[in-house]
């Protein structure tokens, strides 16, 4: 009974769990819009709506037990309803409380992770205490909501028609620098209003809007929560489908490949069986003759001859070939039929599963709001904390991807739009003085590129790509030569900012600046079979266009032989095949190298890489090396295997949890011949490969005198534990620490001895960080002597301080981790 | 039909009616405990015992997923050499474990290694390597000889303990929920 009992709780848990996401979602959703000044109508609907979602969340919130998630709906209801009677006025200190508890809410409906409840209830009740204080202020209030201003709904996001009207006007709002962005801007706005009104309907198929078309709806006449399928009557042509129940489902369609691999497999075997079965016939057909008259020959013998009693034995003989002859007749006419049947099963598996497979995937396509939706809160989160007045559009909502392409697009575009906030887009007072509108822009958009690709364009009006930063950026770091940059257009050169370790920004934060962002939006982007660029005018803003598929291709693979293993290579990876001549192979600084189209690559054995014992003897013995040269993200290197054997549609299956990561090998897969064959991490191969080959390879992109030498490191930061901790991370990274108790401590060792870097506290006696910072950059022998900033404080203010002083970098000690010090000090030695 | 109630009553008949009740009651805890004993000396394990070299093996029968037959393992490189490979059971792949190398004891001599037994615990879940599968025992709690002294050296939080008979229980929970044994590799 127990058991029972907690079983049915834990799926009422599971299911209320569902529901409290939409609801927390819609809430959060509203507060957000709520604090774009939406008009007074827009206004009024947002808040009923989510008065009544913070009613239903509470109501089920009570059904499974969630006493505090039922405590703190029930102040937000609260103050929903004061602020619906305009009671109160949605101020930002209280929409900030607003979104604090329905964050808390979050937490405690999907971790049941301990959250501050007190002081949550707390916050909430002062906003209705407050009330009666505030009351008589309300008027002034209220003239300042613009009334004329766009709400941007990111749960519902426009039409497509809308949107590839808006993806030219993006684009013409960068490449012509006289039209003033904020006048396109507003076209785009009054353009919007209509589509918005348009949407309503729309918006309450989702279930989450559904009093908008009641606007005379009493909340008190809502008395229970309504089950949640009596909203959605209005929407019978969809149904809800856990997500997990459609990943089973895509799970056994897929395997359905294996079977149609495995048909095909067997209609070959069958086709091999049927030739040798024709050699045959051809041998019989040759010496038939012969038999015939060898049959002749014996009936005309007689008995008394010498071979005469021979004669019956040979007769039988010969009746048994001709008879066997007819057996193997028969058999090769049945084979034929089984054989063209085994073809057709074959061929209709193969159509069937494909169209299968194709109509799974569809199924799987989600619209890209569930993508977009966490951009709202993202973006104002940033904006707040950098002090910048950021607009953001959202459109193309309701274009459908593939679930597991938004999924994994998530990181890259929370990247690009911190990107655009963090280095993009402008303070107020730089944009004002720039003459432009005070609030940035930022446009997200996705439209559908015929029907098989997707483009997302993340476009802002900030500062715009400075092309004479990235030079010196990807100079500084090796990555290009002078003569080679001088080749560049200026649309090549902003592409540069896709390589790794190439950034403009002046200082390294926790949020970016690291330079590695680009590149791993560009290699995230690449793996799911797309492409991105980039767009930049100076002082006018930014467009990356990002082109994905529609749905996950298939992964196509080549099947090489190393040793005697088979292992798959992706075919997207392998940029030739090719058979060179052993003794066209040649070396440099000791290691093979062969030429290809007139550029020389390292030639190294797969199977030294792979590390597999294997007899080197067999593949020396010819005269030939079968060599696959693979290529990721623009690195190229030639690998020699025992032979490349065919490409193929391959299913990628994963591993398993034991095995999360496992070197040079990404996942494994089914031949057609029920044979485990691994598919192999080109990526690592490519880095394990550098690795044997040694040093000589990325020469290029390390300066060797330098690495002889050990780095010193100052440590100036007054508390001992931390002052110990610093220096033992850093000396065991291998670096020489010195220490330093405060700034002015700091400044007179500095005095004295040499150091390639300094890692600072701020809050010092004597002399702080900020104070130290700017000494060493004042004085001429220091003025590029690297400075970390590491701190507890973790402000705006204090981040600008660090890069007015000049810091190099500056970490928040509460986000701090070994790693993320030693990468900060590595990259900057 | 005549002897029954006489019976029954030359039993009770002289001692009455409140020393019935006593007794009735007396017999009732008697049983009581007798059963309560009983449970607590039968408390058993159900464990799938298999041997791999000259080894004999127990693992909670709760934890295994199901024992297939194994005609090909696909090697991994690049892994510790606790991983013997990866199999493909109807189209899921399981990494294969030995187990004897887990526990650092020395390779078995094993003899066919046909069998694999995939355990799972949680999300975890891979093959161990068996040489052949003995059956289904019940082992008493009370038997399990928890505190070995001549195992120590080995991984001992992955056994469960030992029981006379030499068979060796591995717990299963521990050693899969054993972040250690999880790959987490790059180059």
């Amino acid at each position: 009974m127990d058991n029972r009992e907690e079983e049915f709780l834990k799926r009422l848990k599971n299911t209320f769990r569902i529901e409290a996401d939409e609801h927390v979602q819609t809430i959060s959703s509203g507060l957000l819009n709520l604090d774009k000044n939406p008009s007074p109508q827009d206004k009024a609907q947002i808040l009923e709506t989510i008065y009544r979602e913070a009613h239903s969340l509470k109501g089920a919130a009570r059904a499974v037990g969630m006493r505090d998630v039922e405590r703190v709906c029930q102040a937000m209801e609260t103050v929903f309803s004061m602020l619906k009677k305009d009671e109160i006025q949605a101020e930002s200190w209280i929409l900030d409380v607003l979104m604090d508890s329905i964050e808390g809410v979050s937490k405690l409906v999907t971790s049941e992770e301990a959250i501050p409840i007190v002081e949550l209830l707390h916050r909430l009740s002062q906003i209705i205490e407050n009330s009666a204080e505030s009351h008589n202020e309300l008027e002034d209030v209220k003239k300042d909501f613009p009334s004329s201003d766009v709400v941007t709904n990111p749960n519902h996001p426009t039409v497509i028609n809308g949107t590839e009207v808006r993806d030219n006007k993006s684009k013409t709002e960068i490449s012509d620098p006289e039209n003033k962005t904020f006048d396109a801007e507003k076209e785009v706005s009054q353009r919007k209003e209509p589509e918005i009104v348009v949407l309503t309907p729309q918006a309450s198929i989702k279930g989450t809007l559904a009093s908008q078309s009641q606007p005379n709806f009493t909340p008190h006449s809502f008395v229970p929560a309504p089950p949640s399928g009596t909203k959605r009557t209005a929407q019978s042509e969809t149904i809800r489908i856990k997500t997990s129940k459609l990943d089973s489902l895509l799970y056994q369609v897929e395997e359905m490949v294996a079977i149609k691999m495995a048909a095909n497999q067997r209609a070959s075997d069958l086709r091999n069986l049927k030739s040798s079965l024709d050699s045959q016939k051809k041998q019989w057909l040759k010496i038939y003759p012969e038999i015939r008259i060898l049959r002749n020959f014996v009936e005309t013998l007689e008995a008394r001859d010498a071979w005469g009693t021979s004669r019956s034995y040979l007769l039988k003989m010969i009746d048994f070939l001709e008879a066997n002859e007819d057996t193997i007749k028969g058999l090769e006419s049945k084979l034929k039929t089984i054989n063209s049947m085994a073809e057709n099963d074959s061929r209709q598996a193969a159509s069937m599963v494909n169209d299968l497979l194709d109509d799974m995937k569809s199924v799987l396509m989600l619209p890209s709001s569930t993508l977009l939706e966490i951009l709202p809160r993202l973006v104002r989160d940033l904006a707040r904390d950098q002090g910048k007045k950021i607009k953001l559009t959202i459109e193309g909502g309701d274009t459908e991807i593939d679930r597991r392409i938004l999924e994994e697009m998530k990181d890259p575009l929370i990247h690009l739009a911190r990107n655009s906030i963090d280095h993009g887009l402008e303070r107020p007072t730089d944009r004002t003085r720039r003459g432009k509108t005070e609030e940035g822009s930022l446009a997200i958009s996705i439209a559908q590129l015929g029907t098989k690709k997707v483009e997302i364009l993340v476009a802002d009006d900030g500062a715009g790509i400075d092309v004479e930063k990235v030079k010196q950026a990807a100079l500084r770091k090796n990555l290009i030569t002078e003569q080679e940059l001088r080749g560049l257009n200026p649309e090549d050169t902003a592409a540069l900012i896709f390589k790794s370790e190439i950034s403009t920004s002046p200082i390294i934060t926790d949020l970016s600046g690291r330079g590695l962002g680009l590149a791993i939006v560009r290699e995230k982007v690449e793996k799911l079979g797309g492409t991105v660029t980039v767009e930049s005018r100076l002082g006018i803003g930014t467009v990356f266009h990002i082109q994905l598929p529609v749905t996950l291709a298939t992964f196509r693979g080549t099947l090489v032989q190393v040793g005697t293993e088979l292992f798959i290579v992706p075919t997207s990876n392998v940029i030739r095949v090719s058979r060179v001549r052993r003794d066209s192979i040649g070396t440099v600084e000791n290691r093979d190298t062969i030429t290809m189209k007139g550029r020389v690559l390292p030639l190294v054995r797969l199977a030294d890489v792979m590390e597999i014992k294997s007899e080197p003897k067999l593949g020396q013995a010819s005269e030939f090396v079968t060599v696959l040269i693979l290529g990721a993200s623009d690195q190229k290197i030639a690998f020699s295997v025992n032979a490349i054997l065919n490409e193929q549609e391959v299913l990628v299956k994963s591993l398993g949890r034991q095995l999360s990561r496992v070197r040079n090998v990404s996942a494994a897969t089914v031949l057609g011949s029920g044979q485990v064959a691994l598919i192999l991490n080109v990526s690592d191969l490519i880095l394990s490969a550098m690795r044997i080959a040694g040093v000589g390879l990325v020469a290029h992109t390390q300066r060797p005198e330098d690495e002889e030498k050990t780095k010193s490191i100052l440590v100036v930061e007054d508390s001992i534990t931390s002052r110990m901790l610093l220096k033992n991370i850093l000396e065991s990274a291998g670096y020489e620490v010195q220490t330093a108790v405060d700034g002015a401590d700091a400044w007179s060792t500095l005095k004295t001895a040499n150091f390639d870097l300094v890692v600072s506290d701020v809050e010092m006696p004597r002399m702080d960080g900020f104070e130290l910072t700017a000494k060493i950059r004042s004085q001429e022998n220091l003025k590029s002597l690297p400075v970390v900033i590491v701190t507890s404080l973790e402000s705006r203010e204090d981040r600008e301080r660090g890069i007015d002083v000049g810091a190099n970098a500056y970490i928040v000690k509460s986000g701090f981790e070994q790693n993320n010090l030693l990468s900060v000090v590595k990259r900057l030695l | 039909m005549k002897d029954q109630p006489k019976r029954i009553k030359d039993v009770i008949g002289p001692i009455g009616t409140i020393d019935k009740a006593a007794i009735l009651k007396q017999r009732a805890v008697a049983l009581a405990t007798r059963k309560d004993k009983t449970e607590k000396e039968s408390q058993s394990i159900e464990v799938l015992v298999f041997c791999l070299g000259s080894e004999r093996y127990g693992v909670g029968s709760e934890t295994v997923r199901e024992v297939c037959p194994v005609r090909q393992i696909t090697r991994v490189p690049c892994v510790p050499s606790f991983v013997m490979g990866i199999i493909n059971v109807r189209g899921k792949i399981f990494s294969v474990l030995d187990i004897r190398r887990l526990l650092n004891l020395p390779e078995a001599k094993s003899r066919n290694q046909e069998k694999v037994i995939i355990i799972g615990f949680e999300e975890m879940e891979v093959g161990i390597l068996a040489d052949d599968i003995l059956g289904v025992n019940h082992v008493k709690i009370a038997e399990i000889q928890q505190d070995i002294p001549t195992l120590s050296g080995i991984n001992e939080k992955y056994l469960y303990g030992i029981v006379s008979d030499r068979l060796t229980i591995l717990n299963v929970e521990n050693f899969l929920s054993d972040k250690s044994i999880i790959v987490d590799e790059s180059v």
